[in-house]
């Protein structure tokens, strides 16, 4: 039971940390392809738009059919994303959102899109909107935001009032959030996925030769459980422990450099666990020279060699689904099998203390016999 | 006003919504300044390349979670690596070299080994005197460059080569002849990328472990005589740094005298001289090096005395150099220190202030101190080393006159008196330390000594070398512990003692039987005054061996046609030189003569 658990144990701990690899390389590409920019952009351009399909703006809406103008996105694209630019501007927000920091889990991907509500934008918009010809109780949302000129009409437009983008932005944002966290985290997994093939192509990680490995071999599985401290250190630093799930304002910022040295640990953690992770050491490529009389090893025969490729390319996919788990579940169930193994531990330890106790209630009695031997 | 039920207008973001929003220029997306915390991926202002670079990288990371194409990546990844496994397997299980197969490579002079000598790369040895460690990445000149230097700079090399910084002639146990100096190496530099190994086919001439830890003496027959893990109090480093550091800087080396001078040598060599390739490779290494003179790294040394041969400054150089922090002003030259008994028995911790007792940590930083990275670190050899100083090195006996017994006899009892309590009962066949009651071995107490060292690697030094070492997986986490208290330094083992001088941890007492008299008070004193206390002033480098006193011959400016080194305490003004003080210590200052002498004959018995 101990045997396997640890198993279990150590190639979860290589399963983590193979995934922090990924991860901090999703976190660079997320950073470097401003992936946050463009969710948030998308997103306040899709209430402004919305918002005026909404109101049917002739700019927007065929007024014939009722249906998306042609090109209406195209056509409007310099006012809705002035409103865009002005919204992500603004120095409270960018005050907010310098705290943040982001991993693979999508949980967490979520909170970059998440650190503007409803109210950052209505008080953005009264902030800019003036007050209506004849009516000053009335404001208008400004008409650099709806009114693009070239191609549309430039005129003030009377339905763009703070009180209606209000209301809009009220009924509507909850939902647009919704889809902008939800588009987030597709591209992450996306993401996430495509590094984790990468990875396992770039360094051979076959699946089924770490474990195989990790079963054989006790002093590999200890090597790998020392490291169970760094790792986690690491896991933390990158955002993707649950402990760490604190309020945003409150993470870490994360620079290219730093992202840099964690995937450098985590690939040197991977190279000095000895499993048989990379090219140069890799069993298939000996089994490949030995087929091809590079290799003094005795030649395996086409069919047997068939049959290894066949595993190895088993290990091979097996690999990429684990990885693309992600980082988070590989915490998780870390925690779940050191919290088993601790159990079973103790059950052990129990047992073994029960079956002393019972054998040692025996003693009293010779004891007791020489006391009552001994001369008073 | 329309109502919500209106489901032919997008009026939130749907997939629809988004699908056709990708379709719009990321123009706009990309021209707005980015958020906070985003990472610029070309520098702002850098011109129209800069942005036509950093439109290029986000539009490929944009692009790698939008398009399906993507995945094509890893499939055509696999596809290549499948049939170079199936064709040419062998391809796969090599180091990745990057061979530029340049002729001036094959010029160099081969190293020859000694008759009837078969060198073995696995012998602990020879890794210790010969191996790479890593530093040649970082810290290695290229060998054709390394040799011209002496010519160039003639008149400050003075014909003697590298000799100049200690690092010439070496014995004859493994090559009877080397194309560098004791304590250099030659060797490809090598990048151990994790889980993929590359070597780049151009030799550097480096520093490894030997550079520093083996020590030569003279004989009684005037010989020299090496001793692996000695101090190599002959050794001046930073001299050596500090002219690689500025040599490029200087008018004479130009592009064409030092192609010209290359060329010469490899005539010398009887090669062809350098190719158009290789001058041009050249030049761009030359400008690399240049930039890596120009850049400042070395100039913390200038404001401090010079450590001369012997001594380092091994912590400040990795803050200031490695850790890049800002400068404290310390002076924290210390003497090499002797690198047998290493072993947690005998050394539960290390380095003069004690700061860690990680095997590891010690020697991979020793490596990461004098030029390797931590990708260029050859943690194979480095480790292996670092298990033969813990259990194998064997500590040198006494190469001279034998004390007499009965003196040496009288001198243990007086050590045991005066000396244990701090220093430990070595025993020099078991190879282990007693320790006497009420003990302060291996603790950290203040003597009074030279407090710069000790100030050098206080708490923000101590987490810094810790998150350094963390976070490139070098050495466990809290490897380092911080000084407490500025002035302690670790009670430790005298263990080979007499090859240890000079005495302290900065090499401030030349002699042990200076060490047991008191320093000396401020201002001049008459010579035969003087003699009564430590001197202010003597000549490091000197490798004869003075017996009656135990230590090496300083009072001496020459040996031979060799100059040494003046080391002082005070500046021509009477005042300390910081991190050269030789007070503190004072015990044996009272003991009467016929103890102390006994005590030294006892202690070149260890």
């Amino acid at each position: 039971m101990i045997p396997l658990l640890e198993t279990a144990l150590a190639f979860a701990m290589i399963m983590l940390t193979a995934s922090l690899f990924v991860s901090a390389v999703v976190q660079v590409i997320v950073n470097v392809g401003r992936y946050r920019s463009w969710v948030l952009t998308h997103m306040l351009r899709s209430l402004m738009h919305g918002f005026r399909a909404f109101h049917k703006d002739p700019d927007v809406v065929d007024p014939a059919t009722g249906r998306p103008a042609r090109d209406a996105l195209a056509r409007n694209e310099a006012c809705e994303m002035r409103f865009v630019h002005e919204v992500l501007a603004d120095p409270v927000l960018h005050a907010r959102s310098a705290e943040l920091a982001y991993g693979s889990a999508p949980e967490r991907l979520a909170l970059l899109v998440e650190y503007i509500d409803a109210d950052d934008l209505i008080t953005i918009a009264a902030g800019a909107s003036v007050p209506a010809e004849g009516d000053g109780r009335e404001l208008l949302l400004p008409s650099r935001w709806v009114s693009c000129g070239q191609g549309g009409s430039s005129a003030t437009k009377r339905y763009a009032t703070l009180d209606h983008f209000s209301a809009y932005v009220r009924r509507w944002f909850p939902t647009l959030e919704g889809t902008a966290s939800q588009t987030f985290k597709q591209r992450a997994r996306r993401l996430t996925l495509l590094v984790a093939m990468m990875l396992v192509v770039l360094f051979n990680f076959d699946g089924f030769q770490v474990l195989a490995r990790l079963h054989q071999n006790g002093a590999a599985r200890a090597q790998v459980a020392a490291q169970t401290d760094t790792v986690m250190t690491t896991a933390t630093r990158l955002g993707e422990r649950p402990s760490t799930q604190r309020a945003p304002d409150e993470l870490p910022d994360t620079t290219l450099g730093e992202l840099g040295l964690e995937m450098q640990k985590t690939a040197t953690l991977l190279d000095e666990a000895n499993v048989g992770i990379g090219w140069q050491e890799s069993w298939i490529v000996k089994r490949f020279c030995a087929y091809r009389g590079d290799l003094l090893a005795p030649a395996p025969t086409s069919l047997q060699l068939l049959r290894d490729t066949l595993f190895w390319l088993a290990g091979l996919a097996f690999s990429c689904g684990m990885l693309s788990l992600g980082a988070p579940f590989w915490v998780t169930t870390f925690s779940r099998l050191i919290q088993m193994r601790n159990e079973v531990q103790h059950r052990k330890r129990q047992e073994v203390a029960s079956g002393v106790r019972a054998a040692s209630s025996a003693l009293p009695l010779p004891a007791r016999e020489r006391a009552v031997a001994k001369p008073s | 006003m329309p109502t919500d039920d209106d489901r032919s207008i997008p009026s939130s973001m749907s997939p629809m919504t988004l699908r056709q929003f990708e379709q719009v220029s990321r123009t706009l997306i990309d021209s707005s300044p980015p958020q906070p915390g985003e990472i610029e991926v070309a520098p702002r202002g850098a011109g129209e390349s800069g942005a036509r670079i950093r439109g290029l990288v986000m539009g490929a990371a944009g692009w790698l979670s939008t398009s399906r194409a993507a995945f094509c990546i890893p499939v055509v990844t696999f596809v290549v690596l499948f049939t170079v496994l199936v064709f040419r397997p062998g391809q796969l299980a090599k180091t990745v070299a990057v061979d530029l197969h340049l002729p001036s490579e094959g010029a160099i002079p081969k190293e020859m080994p000694a008759p009837g000598v078969e060198i073995d790369p696995q012998d602990i040895v020879w890794r210790f005197r010969y191996g790479a460690t890593g530093t040649e990445f970082g810290g290695g000149v290229p060998y054709w460059i390394y040799r011209v230097m002496p010519r160039i700079f003639d008149d400050e090399f003075k014909g003697r080569g590298y000799d100049r910084f200690g690092f010439g002639a070496d014995d004859t146990t493994y090559y009877k002849s080397r194309p560098v100096g004791r304590g250099l190496f030659l060797a490809d530099s090598t990048l151990n990328i994790p889980l993929l190994r590359a070597r780049f086919a151009l030799k550097r001439v480096a520093i490894n472990c030997s550079g520093c830890h083996r020590g030569e003496y003279l004989n009684m027959s005037g010989e020299p005589v090496y001793v692996d893990g000695m101090p190599n109090h002959t050794a001046d480093l930073q001299g050596f740094k500090r002219f690689f550091a500025r040599a490029f800087q200087d008018e004479r080396v130009t592009g064409d005298r030092l192609i010209h001078e290359i060329d010469a040598a490899l005539e010398e060599e009887g090669a062809a001289p350098l190719t158009a390739r290789e001058q041009a490779l050249y030049r761009i290494l030359l400008v690399e090096l240049k930039n890596r003179g120009s850049s400042g790294t070395t100039d913390w040394m200038d404001g401090r005395a010079d450590n001369g041969p012997g001594r380092i400054d091994p912590f400040n150089a990795v803050k200031f150099e490695v850790l890049k922090a800002p400068d404290d002003k310390t002076a924290a030259q210390i003497d090499f220190p002797s690198l047998w008994n290493q072993r947690a028995e005998v050394r539960e911790w290390h380095h003069v202030d004690g700061n860690t007792a990680s095997s590891k940590a010690r020697n991979r930083g020793s490596a990461i101190g004098v030029g390797a990275v931590a990708m260029s670190l050859n943690k194979d050899t480095i480790d292996a080393i670092g298990r033969w100083l813990d259990r194998d090195l064997p500590v040198p006996g006494y190469p001279f006159t034998a004390p007499a017994p009965e003196r040496a006899a009288r001198g243990l009892a007086v050590f045991a008196e005066h000396c244990a309590s701090c220093h430990g009962m070595y025993d020099p066949v078991k190879r282990t330390v007693h320790e006497v009651e009420g003990s302060h071995y291996m603790d950290r107490i203040d003597t009074g000594t030279d407090a710069e060292r000790s100030r050098a690697f206080m708490k923000p030094a101590a987490d810094a070398l810790n998150a350094y070492g963390e976070r490139r997986q070098i050495w466990e986490e809290d490897a380092f512990r911080p000084v407490r208290k500025a002035g302690e330094y670790l009670a430790g083992p005298l263990d080979g003692i007499w090859a240890r001088a000079p005495y302290l941890h900065n090499g401030s007492v030349p002699t042990l039987a200076d060490l047991l008299k008191p320093p000396a008070p401020p201002g001049k004193l008459a010579p035969e005054k003087a003699r009564a206390f430590r001197p202010k002033q003597f000549y490091r480098g000197s490798r004869r061996f003075d017996e009656r006193n135990v230590g090496w011959v300083s009072t001496e400016p020459m040996e031979e046609d060799r100059a040494l080194f003046l080391y002082r305490t005070v500046d021509d003004s009477g005042e300390p030189i910081p991190g050269n003080g030789n007070e503190g210590h004072t015990h044996g200052a009272d003991l009467p003569p016929e103890d102390r002498e006994a005590l030294l004959d006892h202690l070149k018995t260890l």
